[in-house]
């Protein structure tokens, strides 16, 4: 061996001696590339691997999906040609996904659209002709004026998906209530909104951060935390950490063996929708057992387990054995398929591990009742003491941004109840039920918008029944006149009237305000790394540029200064350095800050309690400022109580427990008590249990012989509906097929690789077949990223229009080797239907018949 | 020479033959060992190796990415992929990840075949490159390499494949799919300096190479890595189904 | 299955017109050195000589397609630091150089009034033993050439070079007895052209021996891979084995076709009927074929499988 090496050796030298001169017109970079002599860096610079020289940095924040991570993009001749980590985050550790690396093909994506679109044709016709900005933006605002001055603003509907931060509070809190429409449609009830409404009714303000890093041992129902997850690459990376230095034991339940299952010690599968019937069972062998760890115990004087918020300990466990004792492993395992003894087994090491962190996402939220999992969840980890602990369940924090707020005179808003779902249809519309939008419009009785106007949203592709959306959007007596605000030529915008370029996330500015997943806030900002391309425009410098054309300036005039401004208002940033320190550095952390745990501890000073207009509710125990609901005195709010009267939570003070006064678990959107209701009242009026319980999925009662279920999911490099003209990113995932287990498969003589046509009350798709067992029998499981019939020629094959699209030359065009399989969308298959308690579409409960149509 | 003598043992090293030893190089050993190499800094010989720690792996394709970006590498061609391998019966089902990359092999099938010198083994880092100004696309070493490491490049039209990064870790940086790595899972550095964390954690972790039989001395070293190929099917598990995330989805 | 087929039709016409030269060249010589100066030798000599020239120049044109950077050849040449060990190199030089020999061997039969004895004879003959040997690394190369190969386990065995070369001679008899069959105009003189008679018959013994040669080489080329070869090389042998994808085109064509019909043919009209008639023209067309056909889907066969095929296990 040594001799082979040497032998090369002595080629070596002899070429650089110039023999031959075989390499002297070589490539002269490589061949006088050096060994550097000290440890190698991880991030910080980037150079070109052509050239090899420095790029230059400019730290932003990716926007591939929600959880937005700090990162850095290098450009080299005024092209961005690479995202790296910000190694200076806290919340990343200088971490980032597959997704956030491939952002670079958004900006250069050969269908990404440069210029404002009006339709010529047809809606849907695709024919278009090119307009300036001043006649599309001139047009809106006269559309928009007309609306006004006839007092009927809240026709102008505006409909986000994720929008977020700086964007959100000028579009919303500025623009739009200036203007004066409440008509609003947001999109979480498409992604997780009965979560949120169970932590509204339970511990209040919404989002659960997990403490990987101090847990002792995990719980997972449902999260595809190494795939997905609204928090994802920040958390994700704490994981894997912890469960490799750490060892730890993670056992998760899903009804498909995801990447997360399948890092876990153990993967039990679920029957789709039962988690919660795993869940009590759990807590009925904790409490039974008399299991419940110290930490649990002395955590229920925080919790509200009884309709009288004064009960003793003695009584909460009580009324807690009570209300569980149905709930038996024996028939849990009857309903979920989860061995009783498994649940057993695992009830006991979760009580006798502490801490634990015990977590859950779309797996067991998106059915009916999906409310119910997410606040048995609650239960679970708050008997046995593992909320906002060191190593539990934690209630998240992110940085708190001041803003301009824009003219201090706003009109009151008027709105058209169309984002609520139909009467009666849902409990707790919390979060809107976005999945209703459509039908409600169309149904009519709530009125309809004259403008519709959607921002980062798709609502063809995102929703459930694509069949429907299509044909209210295409409906003009329906939707008179629409209009898309979009980087990309996608399902929606193809039925627009009118459809404005905007720049992508690489192309514009934001102050950014995620959670940490180490409960230490990060502030910092997204900025340009390179201008934005062809006509396209920032939305935040479009709506001011709408509001001066109405009349109504806003104050500032670009979301730049939006930006600038609110770093000097934010103290924080400002104490660091404001806009020019976070443009160099793009992310800030106050290193004083301690992590913040037991946030419900904190001790409400009695100034704060007795001021003025603050009043007690004898009934909730409770203090809350009147002034800030919608009482209209005093004495009418002592006289309806703090439950019963409007917005009454805005006003909540602290909660008294015992004979001290806490600031407890801060209620959010509903008028709960400063305890974490295990209990909650606010079911109980709506008609449903206060204590977590089981309610079957009507549909999954009476499965003929040939009934599956079919259940999507997210796979780790593509977000739902957004990334798939991301070359890079499509390459690797670009078909779909539909996992199958092998007894489910041979029953309907199904092999793999097979062409299947799936069936439901809305439609069917044509698909593969992946027979595998990492699935439950009876299922049939489908990824929700493929299928796109527009969204550009890495996406579907179908390019946006010529004339409007960035023709950059890219051979990598003409080298897509997928064309042949780009996988279907399972949304055509499920109907928009809302769990009946927060409102959340019910995305994993569709009952389907699979078929084979062809062998591989 | 002491290079070969800080090579560790690999649990999965089975020596099948070794390959065909070159005779005759006592002289060249005698002047290969005289002549200074000016790129080296210090004279500091650096052994690059990677070490795959699969446990860390979650399969999120961040390497992959972050090496298409860097690149630009065309659709359809990869340096760097991530394969899954998923076996079991129902409901002891798993699935773990292989990150593939080149091995920059100690003795690299594919650098003797070429007949331009194009592709060497660098003598101050052990990496394989390959000088895309002097192929000429002969294909041989595509052809020689045992680990499907190579491709043709199309924009480049010349033979393509990781190269560690050499612009990066010879001016100070970690390879892009390193500093990538959301997990950590891969660790790059310098096998010669006995305190690197790449030296610790061969020494103290039962690590393995790929197809050690080929005798090519592989410097990707893998902890925790299952070896499971989809012809492992009959002999151990009635489900093994290895997918690669390449245009050839089958391993090769 | 074509992804990995980096060495594709025009390899495969290029090795083969490589070895029909260099087995054409083989022909050409061995007559002429075993003919002495008879005139027959002389002139079968030729139809090989000129053979050889084409094949070699055909192929040689279509090596630089091959090549994605075809101006950048020359690098090969001047490679001495770093292709001694590379068979490339020595098969650019081989191709060169065999080239340069069986150019100016064809040149020597040009002149007009060539013969056995004229003043060139001398020239030739050294030409000739030159092109032997260079012929014979060159026919070696194009095997050795996959053979070396340990990560193309269908080619890596030391059968293949063999199994090349022979393969490449028996096409240069096949194509010299094609053109003395397609070109040879009956001699007025009897006994020339009794002599002449006996040339066919000496090329169809050469096919029938290399043939014969050829079919123990397949066999053991099998053999090799099954029994003596690595897992990978066995699982790889698979695809030329009974319900492997290749195995009806290599069986069917390159060995029935390629090996076994010119042996029954040139046994049965061959050396059986040597001394009493000339070999009937169809056989002498029909022999030649069949043994250029098989030689080209055995290459073809071996350099695509061997591409699909692949290391087993990780
Ligand atoms: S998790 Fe990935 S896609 Fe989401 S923001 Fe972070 S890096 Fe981007
Ligand atoms: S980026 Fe890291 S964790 Fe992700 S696939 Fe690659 S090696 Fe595995
Ligand atoms: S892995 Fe392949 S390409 Fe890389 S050095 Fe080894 S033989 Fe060469
Ligand atoms: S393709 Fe290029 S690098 Fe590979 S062997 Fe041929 S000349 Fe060398």
């Amino acid at each position: 061996m040594t001799n082979r090496r040497d032998f090369l050796k002595l080629g070596a030298i002899a070429a650089s001696a110039g023999l031959l001169g075989s390499r002297a017109r070589a490539d002269a970079r490589l061949q006088s590339a050096g060994v550097h002599a000290g440890p190698l860096l991880h991030g910080g610079k980037d150079f070109s691997p052509i050239t090899y020289e420095e790029r230059k940095a400019v730290p932003s924040a990716c926007y591939q999906c929600v959880t937005r991570c700090p990162m850095v993009g290098y450009v080299e001749n005024g092209r961005l040609e690479k995202i790296s980590p910000q190694m200076n985050s806290i919340r990343t550790e200088g971490t980032l996904c597959a997704k956030a690396q491939a952002g670079v093909n958004h900006v250069y994506d050969p269908d990404r659209i440069l210029y404002p679109m009006r339709r010529v044709g047809k809606r849907g016709e695709g024919k278009w002709k090119r307009v300036r900005w001043d006649e599309a933006l001139d047009e809106i605002a006269e559309r928009l004026k007309k609306l006004r001055d006839a007092g009927t603003p809240e026709k102008f509907m505006f409909h986000y998906g994720r929008m977020k931060s700086s964007t959100s509070k000028m579009v919303k809190s500025v623009f739009l209530a200036t203007y004066g429409t409440g008509t609003i449609g947001d999109h979480t009830s498409i992604c997780e909104g009965s979560k949120w409404v169970a932590q509204e009714l339970s511990w209040g303000g919404h989002y659960d951060n997990w403490d990987f890093d101090n847990t002792q041992f995990i719980l997972n129902f449902g999260s595809n935390v190494f795939e997905a997850h609204t928090n994802h690459t920040p958390v994700a990376h704490r994981l894997a950490r912890a469960l490799v230095e750490r060892n730890l034991r993670m056992i998760t339940f899903d009804v498909r063996l995801s990447n997360t299952a399948a890092k876990s010690s153990e993967w039990i599968p679920v029957k789709p929708g039962t988690d919660i019937a795993v869940i009590l069972a759990m807590c009925n062998v904790i409490v039974n057992e008399d299991l419940m760890p110290v930490e649990g115990r002395e955590f229920l004087r925080f919790c509200r387990v009884t309709r009288d918020v004064g009960a003793t300990t003695e009584e909460k466990i009580a009324a807690l054995k009570a209300h569980l004792a149905e709930y038996t492993p024996e028939w849990a395992e009857g309903i979920s398929g989860v061995p009783a003894e498994k649940i057993v087994a695992i009830a006991r090491e979760l009580a006798s591990k502490h801490p634990a962190a015990i977590i859950s996402y779309r797996g067991p939220i998106t059915h009916a009742f999906g409310v119910e999992a997410e606040r048995a969840l609650q239960m679970l980890a708050a008997i046995t003491g593992n909320i906002d602990n060191p190593g539990g369940r934690l209630k998240a924090v992110g940085p708190k941004w001041k803003y301009p707020k824009g003219p201090k005179d706003k009109p009151k808003s008027g709105v058209l109840e169309v984002t609520k779902g139909f009467e009666g249809q849902v409990a707790f519309p919390n979060h809107h039920v976005s999945n209703q939008i459509f039908d409600v419009i169309r149904e009519g009785s709530f009125g309809r918008p004259e403008v519709y106007m959607w921002y980062k949203y798709q609502p063809v592709y995102s929703n459930g029944d694509c069949k429907a959306n299509e044909e209210i959007l295409k409906d003009e007596s329906i939707l008179p006149f629409t209009v898309a605000v979009t980087p990309f030529y996608d399902e929606s915008a193809a039925l627009a009237d009118l459809i404005l370029p905007e720049a992508t996330y690489l192309e514009r500015w934001d102050w950014e305000d995620m959670v940490s997943p180490n409960q230490v806030p990060e502030y910092y900002i997204r900025q340009p790394i390179v201008p934005p391309m062809g006509e396209t425009r920032d939305f935040g410098d479009v709506v001011c540029d709408l509001a001066e054309r109405m009349g109504m300036p806003l104050g500032f005039k670009t979301k730049e200064e939006f930006v600038r401004l609110s770093c000097e208002m934010t103290p924080e940033v400002k104490a660091a350095g404001g806009f020019e320190y976070m443009k160099t550095h793009g992310v800030y952390h106050n290193p004083q800050t301690k992590p913040v745990y037991y946030s419900y501890l904190r001790e409400i000073p009695e100034s704060d309690y007795k001021a003025e207009d603050v009043i007690y509710d004898v009934r909730e125990q409770l203090y809350w400022n009147w002034k800030k609901s919608k009482a209209r005195s005093r004495e009418e709010a002592l006289e309806k109580g703090y439950m019963h009267t409007k917005n009454a939570y805005k006003g909540y003070v602290g909660q008294r427990i015992g004979d001290k006064v806490y600031r407890g678990f801060v209620p959010d959107k509903v008028n709960k008590t400063g305890y974490m209701e295990i209990y909650s009242e606010l079911m109980e009026e709506k008609g449903f249990k206060p204590m977590p319980s089981y309610y079957p999925i009507p549909e999954h009662q009476e499965l003929g012989k040939d009934d599956l279920i079919l259940t999507t999911f997210k796979v780790n490099v593509q977000s739902h509906s957004r990334t798939q003209n991301c070359k890079w990113l499509t390459e690797i995932y670009h078909a779909n097929p539909a996992w199958i287990n092998p007894e489910t498969a041979a029953a309907r003589g199904i092999a793999n690789g097979d062409l299947i046509k799936v069936k439901s009350e809305k439609g069917e798709i044509t698909t593969k077949a992946r027979v595998t067992p990492a699935v439950v029998p009876g299922v049939v499981a489908i990824s929700n990223h493929c299928g796109h019939w527009k969204y550009g020629r890495y996406a579907s094959g179908s390019a946006a229009p010529e004339e409007f699209r960035l023709n950059e030359k890219d051979p990598d065009l003409d080298r897509i080797w997928w064309s042949d399989d780009r996988g279907a969308h399972p949304n055509w298959l499920i109907p928009n239907k809302p769990d009946p308690i927060g409102g959340e579409q019910r995305w994993n409960d569709t009952v389907v018949k699979v078929e084979k149509v062809a062998a591989a | 020479m002491k290079d070969s003598n800080s090579k560790p043992d690999i649990s999965r090293r089975a020596f099948l033959g070794g390959g065909a030893a070159v005779t005759g190089a006592g002289a060249a050993a005698a002047l290969g060992g005289g002549v200074a190499n000016s790129a080296v800094e210090g004279g500091a010989k650096k052994h690059y190796v990677m070490v795959i720690d699969a446990r860390r792996c979650y399969g999120v394709q961040a390497c992959t990415v972050a090496c298409k970006a860097e690149y630009k590498v065309p659709l359809g061609e990869n340096r760097s992929w991530v394969e899954e391998i998923e076996k079991g019966n129902y409901p002891n089902v798993t699935r773990s990840f292989l990150p593939r990359l080149c091995n920059h092999c100690d003795e690299p099938p594919c650098v003797p075949v070429c007949p331009t010198g194009a592709t060497f083994k660098r003598d101050e880092d052990g990496i394989v490159v390959i000088d895309k100004d002097v192929c000429i696309g002969c294909k041989s070493c595509i052809q020689a390499c045992p680990y499907d490491q190579r491709f043709l490049n199309e924009d480049t039209h010349t033979a393509d494949k990781c190269d560690f990064c050499i612009h990066r870790v010879s001016q100070g940086l970690q390879p892009a799919c390193v500093e990538a790595c959301p997990s950590r899972a891969r660790i790059f550095g310098d096998l010669n300096d006995p305190d690197s964390e790449v030296s610790r954690l061969i020494a103290t972790n039962k690590v393995s190479v790929l197809r050690p039989g080929y005798g090519t001395e592989p410097n990707v070293y893998y902890i925790g890595a299952d070896h499971t190929g989809e012809n492992d099917h009959y002999a151990e598990f009635s489900y093994v189904d290895v997918k690669t995330n390449r245009r050839f989805a089958e391993r090769r | 299955m074509t992804d990995h087929n980096f060495w594709g039709l025009l390899d495969i016409t290029y090795i083969y017109l490589g070895g029909l030269g260099v087995g054409a060249f083989f022909v050409s010589a061995m007559l002429l050195l075993l003919g002495r100066n008879d005139r027959t030798h002389f002139t079968v000599a030729r139809y090989g000589a000129f053979l050889a020239f084409v094949a070699i120049v055909a192929g040689g044109i279509l090596l630089p397609f091959e090549l994605e950077h075809p101006f950048r050849a020359w690098r090969v040449y001047l490679n001495f630091a770093h292709g001694l060990r590379s068979p490339m190199f020595y098969g650019a030089w081989f191709l060169v150089i065999f080239g340069a020999i069986s150019f100016f061997y064809a040149l020597t039969f040009m002149r007009r009034g060539a013969s056995a004895e004229d003043d060139l004879a001398r020239g030739r003959k050294v030409l000739a033993w030159l092109g032997l040997a260079f012929g014979l690394c060159l026919g070696l190369y194009y095997g050795v050439l996959h053979a070396s190969l340990a990560a193309r386990p269908l080619w890596h065995s030391p059968v293949l070079p063999l199994m090349f070369l022979v393969s490449a001679y028996m096409s240069g008899a096949a194509g010299v007895l094609f053109l003395f069959a397609i070109f040879h105009r009956k001699n007025s003189d009897a006994e020339v052209e009794k002599r002449f008679v006996r040339r066919g018959h000496q090329l169809l013994a050469w096919i029938l021996i290399l043939a014969g040669i050829q079919a123990v080489l397949v066999f053991l080329y099998v053999l090799f891979a099954n029994a003596f070869g690595s897992g990978d090389q066995s699982a790889a042998i698979q695809i030329l084995l009974p319900g492997g994808a290749f195995a009806t085109q290599f069986w069917l064509w390159a060995v029935v076709l390629g090996i076994l019909v010119p042996i029954v043919l040139a046994a049965s009209f061959g050396v059986s009927r040597a001394e009493r008639a000339p070999v009937p023209w169809w056989v002498a067309v029909v022999v030649p074929l069949c043994v250029l056909i098989g030689g080209y889907v055995m290459r073809y066969d071996i350099i695509i499988a061997g591409q699909i095929t692949h290391p087993m296990g990780l």
